[in-house]
């Protein structure tokens, strides 16, 4: 919530410790997590003077992050194929034999799901946001959010599940 | 029968209105699929959160903390102080309240305990300090001992058990919130009759060894909600605290 009392740089910086743990939720590495808060933080100190207190000061701070990462996303994807598979991040149906004998562990499930989803996981599920302020930050119609929210979930449920074995 | 799954994760996500809400609350309480339906959601969010919860309470890196031109460190997000806590409260309760129907707190907190037991990550904790009790989960050994007798105001640095707030919650019983320094668990207990039922379990920042005392300090955000949910009042200073501990809790 906006406190006109309070300078935005440091509403800003109150908000770290979130801005952190959604930078986790969508960047699949912890090394790169910090440094989409990072560039996040660029990014929107350099437009404050567009900020309107009529949005959530989080809710902006996560848009800009949102588009952060879209935006590596697709300078990664033009760097070819280079990188890693699962910072790639398509393997979704990865059933490697590993996979099947040890649980995954949330964050590596939450690494297999496509972009799109885990975004919305993260700003529903992690992050607490309403499904009208999660669809604002994704820019996206209500109702997309709330399809890619619950395809994210089922394959969450179908990759956590995994454990022992069991398909 | 089961309910569509669109309509469980909106109840889960709070998005239903009061009407629909009551609706799945009976279809829950009436029909066990329904209840196990409704409990892979649960325990879906809870373990996201127990996931990602843990980097609210790391210290900010410094370079952050320098790009937005900040000179000191910025708290995390555990209590740090009443006076936080009794900030943050009020708008808190103006925010939407997840989790904060009573009806589900307890099926909430076994299914979070029974994440943790599965991820083991709290292998000791399990043998050494809760056990079932006439279908509840109590608090036992040294849990027990260090919620009955330790003072938040006057706690050894090594003890094992760290005691956080003391409270009331909306019955009158006593509630604490306490941090397993070597099972990396906080949660809370409240007091029934002679004994500590633990409300709720979660993952806390794990603590080596230098950043023992820090650790213990922070609560998990998820301990922090459930304190502000189910809290009645303030929580007791540390003259109130010697007090109820004098009088047995009762």
């Amino acid at each position: 919530m906006s406190r006109p009392d309070v300078p935005l740089r440091d509403q800003i910086a109150a908000l770290l410790p979130r801005l952190r743990r959604f930078a986790r939720t969508i960047a699949r590495h912890t090394a790169d997590a910090d440094d989409l808060v990072q560039i996040t933080l660029e990014r929107g100190l350099v437009r404050l003077d567009q900020w309107r207190p009529d949005t959530r000061l989080e809710s902006w701070m996560f848009t800009i992050m949102k588009n952060a990462w879209i935006d590596e996303v697709r300078a990664r994807g033009r760097r070819a194929r280079v990188l890693a598979p699962e910072a790639a991040g398509e393997n979704v149906g990865d059933c490697s034999a590993e996979a099947q004998v040890t649980a995954m562990s949330v964050e590596a499930a939450m690494a297999r799901l496509p972009d799109d989803q885990r975004i919305a996981v993260g700003l529903v599920l992690v992050e607490g946001l309403s499904y009208k302020e999660a669809a604002a930050v994704a820019e996206i119609p209500m109702g997309t959010l709330t399809s890619r929210l619950a395809r994210g979930r089922e394959a969450l449920m179908r990759m956590l599940s995994n454990g022992g074995g069991a398909s | 029968m089961k309910l569509p799954d669109e309509t469980v994760m909106a109840y889960v996500d709070d998005e239903l209105d009061a009407e629909s809400r009551a609706r799945v609350e009976a279809a829950v309480a009436a029909d066990p699929e329904i209840r196990a339906q409704l409990k892979t959601q649960i325990e879906l969010r809870a373990r996201l959160r127990a996931s990602f919860d843990p980097v609210l309470s790391e210290p900010v890196p410094e370079r952050l903390l320098q790009t937005l031109g900040q000179k000191s460190t910025v708290p995390p997000a555990g209590i740090t102080d009443l006076a936080t806590l009794r900030a943050t409260k009020q708008e808190r309760l103006q925010a939407r309240r997840r989790w904060s129907l009573p009806q589900f707190a307890a099926l909430a907190a076994s299914l979070i305990i029974g994440v943790l037991i599965g991820q083991r990550t709290l292998n000791s904790a399990r043998q050494n300090v809760l056990e079932s009790r006439e279908g509840q989960l109590v608090a036992s050994a040294l849990l027990d001992e260090a919620l009955t007798r330790q003072l938040a105001s006057n706690q050894p640095d090594a003890a094992p058990v760290h005691i956080g707030l003391t409270y009331r919650d909306g019955s009158g019983a006593f509630c604490r919130t306490f941090t397993l320094i070597q099972d990396s668990a906080a949660g809370i207990a409240c007091r029934s009759g002679d004994a500590w039922r633990v409300e709720m379990l979660t993952r806390a920042t794990p603590a080596d060894s230098g950043a023992y005392r820090a650790a213990a300090s922070e609560l998990p955000e998820a301990v922090r909600r459930a304190v502000e949910t189910s809290i009645s009042g303030e929580p007791l200073d540390a003259e109130a605290e010697r007090a109820a501990q004098s009088s047995r809790w009762r």
